[in-house]
């Protein structure tokens, strides 16, 4: 950094990664609490504009008719679309379960669940989830009963998917706005199932 | 200045919605590390946020006002910015004010 103009054309990632570095050996930053800087506004920031539809879907049935005919219509009608191609809902119901998977690298619905989680990204996932989502299911400690199918949807940068996951028990009282909150990013994925986890449970 | 007040001053900047802000995973690691020196008193907010400025000015004189572009760029000048700072307040050369706990 003796000469800021001459790092100006080097790759962002590599600058940021550089500079971190640096930083973290100066003990002017900590790694842990940028990592848990970067997990919280994954889990909370990120995935809202999700959450706010799948709640919308909830409570008002002419959007979820249009939320599954058109998800990236019904997601620019709340001002959230995306530059990153089509994007479809699948939804979960008593008989089938979905789950989101890029296989190839990380295709993912930023623009209504903001930044993927590094699980999403790893190796482990993206192999398992095709092969044995039931498995994948498990690690996150989601059970499903054998009777139920598991449909696994494979995103690519022009086709990515959001699940709309099934509206836990005992909110028929809620707003559409408490509703939101208790949607998460990882029901959206279709790791978790709503209303099946302690409160406040992490995904790994 | 704390990482939602941050983020709310960053979204309003740039036009967008906070969480639809980042689009790439070092644009979130270059605002959490913005972030946390502030934070520990590195440098002060307003420090980094008169260099943000200009780096955002002088993009702005050489590029079309698209939108698209314009968040890609703006977190190059966020980058640029964080960098200046850092270097023009010689952080890696006094001891930074750190709390004790």
């Amino acid at each position: 950094m003796s000469d800021d103009h001459d790092n100006s054309d080097r790759d962002p990632a590599a600058r940021v990664k550089a500079l971190e570095g640096m930083l973290v050996r100066a003990g002017l930053v900590d790694s842990a609490a940028l990592d848990a800087f970067a997990e919280t506004y994954e889990q909370r920031v990120g995935p809202r504009n999700g959450a706010r539809m799948v709640a919308k879907s909830w409570v008002d049935p002419a959007y979820r008719k249009r939320l599954l005919a058109d998800a990236s219509a019904a997601a620019a009608e709340l001002g959230f679309a995306g530059p990153e191609g089509r994007l479809t809902a699948v939804e979960n119901t008593n008989r089938v379960h979905n789950l989101i998977v890029c296989t190839l690298c990380s295709c993912y619905p930023w623009s209504v669940l903001g930044p993927p989680p590094l699980w999403y990204r790893s190796f482990a996932y993206r192999s398992r989830a095709v092969s044995d989502p039931r498995g994948v299911l498990r690690d996150f400690g989601t059970s499903l009963a054998d009777d139920i199918e598991v449909r696994v949807w494979d995103s690519t940068a022009e086709q990515r998917y959001i699940v709309i996951p099934e509206r836990p028990a005992g909110t028929e009282h809620m707003t559409e706005e408490e509703l939101a909150a208790l949607v998460t990013r990882d029901s959206m994925v279709g790791v978790e199932i709503l209303g099946s986890r302690p409160a406040q449970k992490k995904s790994k | 200045m704390n990482a939602s007040e941050a983020l709310a001053q960053l979204a309003a900047a740039a036009k967008l919605n906070p969480a639809r802000i980042f689009s790439a995973p070092w644009e979130l690691r270059a605002f959490a590390i913005a972030v946390s020196l502030s934070e520990s008193g590195a440098f002060k907010w307003s420090d980094f946020r008169e260099r943000l400025i200009e780096e955002v000015a002088r993009g702005d004189a050489t590029q079309s006002a698209d939108s698209a572009e314009t968040i890609e760029h703006y977190h190059e000048h966020f980058l640029r910015a964080l960098e200046r700072v850092i270097q023009e307040k010689g952080i890696f050369t006094k001891a930074p004010p750190r709390a004790e706990c």
